[in-house]
């Protein structure tokens, strides 16, 4: 898996969600979840992982249920 | 489960659909144990579908919609393996010629299976839209409503038409004899969208339940299908290659059900 992100916080995030969704979905979730905050991939810093982590973990409950998608809550809010 | 131990179910999967080939092609010990065997091969398998979906129902611990969807397939199952058992049991032991009848108890629960597993899965694709993931390339998603529309349009002419305007079928007879390919079709349709979702996941650990549990559920609808078009033509019998794609359908159920509840574990206690 490349480094794909020069942003280190969207690097660590796509490194939580791809073994998870795969790489293109964790770039597209990831894309979609900075939309929603009028950011770019490349613009995401440190206060915004709360949300970001709270927007992922609506989408992951879907595959994982509510349990396992606040775990990927907490690794991400952990970065 | 570990990943060595999911390919040991794997090959017992694999060695059950094997069995059924043997039985079809060598046919050892006549038509009786063909139709012993046909009969009870569904029940062990709509058997297994159930233990590994009510292992996949415990791993989620929050009861959301994802753990509901999941238990309604589960239930979906019981009542396939309700009308699995039944159907076994009037044929073998109470030696009814279900051919030549067009309804039983069985087919109360194969109704109800519908209504349960068509819920859940819906619950699966409506909760996908509602998520934030992208839908994808909207070129693909109308050439797969192209395929499904112009899918469905063949087996209105093929399998309803014939059924509707038969004027010597009794009207309860046809309303059975058109709700299995009606069901179907809507099961169709839903395993499609699941398969178009989860090609996107290409990489990731959530592609392997909601691949199998489309697959599982497309088997089923197509042996349906055909099921319905050969028993009208009365070209239907025990012991014929259709009866795999069911067997098969339940099988990959339950593995999509294994993978689910390897993927929820997997992320217990992961921080």
């Amino acid at each position: 898996m490349g480094n794909v992100y020069a942003n280190r916080y969207a690097a660590q995030i796509f490194a939580i969600l791809s073994p998870l969704i795969g790489e293109l979905m964790a770039k597209g979730a990831i894309r979609s979840q900075c939309n929603r905050l009028g950011i770019t991939e490349d613009g995401i810093e440190k206060q915004h992982i709360p949300v970001l982590a709270e927007g992922v973990k609506k989408a992951m409950t879907l595959f994982v249920g509510s349990e396992g998608a606040s775990q990927i809550e907490k690794r991400i809010r952990l970065i | 489960m570990r990943a060595n131990r999911i390919n040991i179910v794997w090959y017992f999967v694999l060695a059950i659909v094997f069995i059924n080939i043997f039985f079809y092609v060598v046919k050892p010990g006549g038509e009786m144990v063909l139709t012993i065997v046909s009969d009870l091969l569904p029940v062990i398998c709509s058997l297994i579908a159930i233990v590994a979906l009510w292992g996949t129902f415990k791993a989620f611990k929050v009861h959301d919609y994802t753990r509901i969807a999941w238990f309604l397939i589960f239930v979906g199952m019981i009542m396939n393996f309700l009308g699995e058992s039944s159907y076994s049991y009037q044929e073998i032991i109470l030696k009814v010629d279900l051919a030549n009848i067009a309804y039983s108890i069985s087919d109360l629960f194969w109704f109800s299976s519908y209504l349960f597993c068509i819920t859940g899965l819906s619950i699966l694709v409506r909760g996908y839209f509602k998520s934030d993931f992208p839908i994808g390339n909207q070129l693909h998603l109308t050439m797969v409503m192209l395929f499904l529309v112009l899918l469905i349009a063949i087996l209105i002419v093929v399998l309803l038409q014939p059924i509707v305007k038969d004027a010597e079928t009794p009207v309860l007879d046809k309303v059975v004899y058109l709700l299995y390919p009606i069901f179907d079709i809507i099961q169709v349709i839903i395993a499609c969208a699941l398969l178009f979702i989860v090609r996107k996941f290409k990489g990731g650990l959530v592609k392997a339940p909601w691949r199998l549990i489309a697959a599982g559920f497309l088997f089923m609808a197509v042996s349906d299908i055909m099921f319905s078009y050969f028993s009208w033509n009365d070209a239907y019998g025990s012991g014929n290659f259709i009866d795999l794609g069911w067997n098969a359908g339940y099988l990959l159920i339950a593995m999509a059900g294994l993978y689910q509840k390897n993927l929820v574990k997997s992320l217990d206690g992961g921080v």
